[in-house]
């Protein structure tokens, strides 16, 4: 679903990416570590078409990103670390817009169902967004993905700052979803976090993807000493 | 994507209060601007209105005394102040050549705080003399006056640029920018439809405010004034799309802020200025005083030759000889002034239409640079609609100039032939009105500039930032 050649992308000269190639098939959960500036997040602005590669491609569901840049965004849904919605409007009102955006329309109630089955309480869908808290937020953008049937997920460190039961609930989400088909794609400084929930791991350093593994083929105590064998 | 941008902008604007701030704001600044127009509409009319009952009940008094003189009764006047004598009645019973204000005058004071609102052309009176300016204050001068003119041209774009200047640079360092990326839709498309929700919210409020305002001071809602309304719109539209195009650019909101408020500096202040400032450099209109100074010379010149010029006179106007004239009535004092005034006025021609000239060369350099700013654009709009443009006051003087000469040729053949004023010539009396023919309307052209504008801004937009390519707005 989520794929990779030789993706490359240089700030005036200096690389941060350099010839990336991996692969999320569906109802994988690709787990990205590395430190800050290790190129996560820059792959994912790649998916995204926030910016332009200097070398290679990135390819969702067999589009090529750069030739393809809104049909690409119709099978994937992104959440960042922070997600920051509309205040002023509820969280169901959120909901409905970014949906709606994607050229998707349901029934209040509908939409409703999909915050619920994202997690978020009832009593907060008619509130505001700007009295939620990280983690509500985070739910609505899960419920965003459900809502647009995204075949794709990316995710730009999306626990860093929720509490662990928060972050637990995130990762509950994820592999439901997951569970449904979905490739997931999350950058995230959470060793414990990815071995729980992916179900592939990739560390990178100096935008070079250093280490691919199984989740289920290394333990916790192992994944972390690896990780720092490589950023030292 | 329409519809749900309509509504989620409505949300979004009727819940942060920013509606409710700009409604107070606008109906408080057209109304208090209307009511200012409206008074000085008012003095206007009101000067005009008491200088026509005086002439009135001056032309009661004439008729009264015109009609004991007839009867071979004695009033108590000099002989030489006789209403029956044309050069006193030429002199003492001027018609009053007004310039009555507009429909939408209060639109607009334009160059209406700069002339007379009336002037009383004379039988021996010169024509260039006639004062048409009357003294100002200088600070309204210099401030301008606080009419809705003034709130259209200055204060509308800066409400704009505060409701407009981070529509999307806020979205983007909010973080909600990268959702909206996210999506499979052209973000320049996407903020055209909100930037385009915005400018139907306020140009709503704003039609509102100016036809309450309109209406509250008696102003007839008529298709020149729905024509200004649309020229308000599309003023507006102007602003809207230079906030779009310096949105797009991708700056954070604090460089957009500075950027359009430098462009409102240089567009409806410094380019304005200059241009004016260059045409009076380029094309300067030469002092009155000396127009003046130079008149009075030639006139003691002539007042020493003016037996020959009265014969020349004589010569050109022979319709004016009494045939049975003795020469104690054809060379008489009279006759002889008015005689060496047409020499002067022929002599003093080619400088009162190099003064003119001058006028009209500054008024066609002004023409020529005005799609420089939009403000020159608009601002043109409204003084011709409000009727107190400078081509308006110029076709007035042009106006009183005729009217001057009716008057001045009403009455010598009287002077001439010596007969006297009567009282059934009262209703003769030649009566003045302003000749509008010669005035060419520039709101069409200024419209078509104004869409140009707006087309070349919004096309601008879309060359700057192709569909899809959003690298540039995520950065930074």
């Amino acid at each position: 679903m989520l794929h990779t050649e030789n993706l490359t992308k240089e700030y005036n000269g200096q690389r941060a990416l350099d010839k990336l190639n991996l692969s999320v098939e569906s109802g994988d959960i690709y787990c990205l570590l590395g430190a800050n500036g290790a190129g996560k997040s820059t792959t994912i602005n790649l998916f995204l078409n926030f910016i332009q590669p200097t070398e290679g491609r990135a390819i969702i569901d067999m589009m090529d990103v750069s030739k393809e840049p809104l049909k690409t965004k119709e099978v994937i849904a992104y959440i960042p670390e922070n997600l920051n919605l509309y205040g002023e409007l509820t969280g169901l009102e959120n909901l409905e817009y970014f949906v709606g955006l994607s050229g998707k329309k349901y029934a209040k109630s509908h939409l409703s169902d999909y915050l619920k089955e994202a997690g978020l309480q009832e009593n907060a869908h008619r509130q505001r967004v700007k009295g939620y808290s990280k983690g509500m937020r985070q739910k609505v953008g899960i419920a965003i993905a459900l809502a647009k049937r995204a075949k794709a997920l990316l995710l730009d460190e999306p626990t860093s700052g929720l509490d662990p039961k928060a972050s637990n609930e995130f990762s509950e989400l994820l592999v439901k979803l997951s569970n449904q088909g979905v490739a997931t794609l999350m950058a995230t400084h959470d060793l414990f976090r990815a071995k729980e929930t992916g179900t592939q791991l990739g560390i990178m350093k100096s935008g070079v993807l250093v280490e691919q593994l199984d989740a289920d083929d290394i333990n916790h105590s192992d994944l972390e000493k690896l990780y720092l064998a490589h950023m030292n | 994507m329409l519809s749900l941008n309509i509504v989620t902008e409505l949300r979004t604007i009727f819940r942060n209060y920013w509606l409710a701030a700009i409604t107070i704001l606008l109906i408080t600044v057209c109304l208090y601007a209307g009511w200012n127009g409206q008074n000085h509409v008012d003095r206007h009319q009101d000067s005009i209105t008491s200088a026509l009952e005086e002439m009135q009940e001056a032309d009661d008094l004439m008729a009264a005394q015109l009609d004991s003189i007839e009867r071979g009764l004695k009033i108590g006047l000099p002989t030489w102040q006789y209403p029956s004598s044309p050069t006193a009645t030429g002199d003492r019973a001027p018609r009053v050549a007004a310039f009555p204000p507009g429909n939408l005058a209060l639109i607009s004071t334009g160059q209406s705080d700069m002339f007379n609102h009336y002037v009383k052309p004379t039988l021996t009176g010169d024509s260039f003399s006639i004062g048409f300016t009357e003294l100002s204050s200088p600070v309204s001068l210099l401030m301008g006056n606080f009419d809705p003119a003034f709130v259209l041209v200055y204060l509308l774009p800066l409400i704009i640029i505060s409701f407009c200047y981070n529509i999307l640079s806020s979205e983007k360092e909010h973080g909600s920018l990268v959702l909206v990326a996210s999506s499979p839709l052209s973000v320049r498309r996407w903020l055209l439809q909100k930037i385009a929700v915005r400018f139907v919210v306020l140009i709503l409020l704003l039609t509102i405010c100016l036809l309450l305002m309109l209406m509250m001071n008696g102003v007839m809602i008529n298709a020149e004034a729905l024509l200004m309304i649309i020229m308000v719109w599309l003023y507006a539209a102007f602003w809207f799309a230079m906030a779009y195009f310096i949105n797009l650019r991708g700056k954070s909101s604090a460089r957009n802020a500075i950027t359009l408020l430098g462009l409102w500096v240089a567009l409806v202040l410094a380019i304005p200025s200059l241009i004016s400032q260059s045409a009076s450099t380029f094309y300067p209109v030469p002092s009155r005083a000396l127009l003046v100074n130079e008149m009075r010379t030639l006139q003691a010149e002539l007042d020493k030759k003016q037996n020959e010029i009265l014969d020349d006179y004589l010569r050109n106007h022979p319709e004016l000889i009494t045939r049975d004239a003795d020469e104690s009535t054809a060379y008489g004092w009279w006759q002889r002034y008015f005689a060496s005034k047409e020499l002067v006025s022929e002599r003093m021609a080619p400088l009162l239409d190099n003064y003119d000239e001058s006028l009209k060369q500054q008024q066609r350099w002004v023409n020529r640079l005005s799609f420089l700013s939009p403000a020159i654009v608009f601002r043109s709009s409204l003084d011709h609609m409000a009727q107190t443009s400078t081509a308006h006051y110029d076709n007035y003087r042009q106006s009183v100039l005729g009217f001057a000469d009716e008057w001045r040729n009403f009455f010598l053949p009287m002077v001439f032939q010596d007969k006297p004023f009567t009282k059934a010539m009262i209703a003769d009396l030649p009566a003045f009105h302003i000749e509008e023919s010669g005035l060419k309307s520039p709101v069409p052209a200024n419209a078509t500039i104004l869409l140009v504008m707006v087309a070349g801004l919004i096309l601008a937009s879309f060359a700057m930032s192709r569909a899809g390519k959003t690298e540039h707005l995520m950065q930074g």
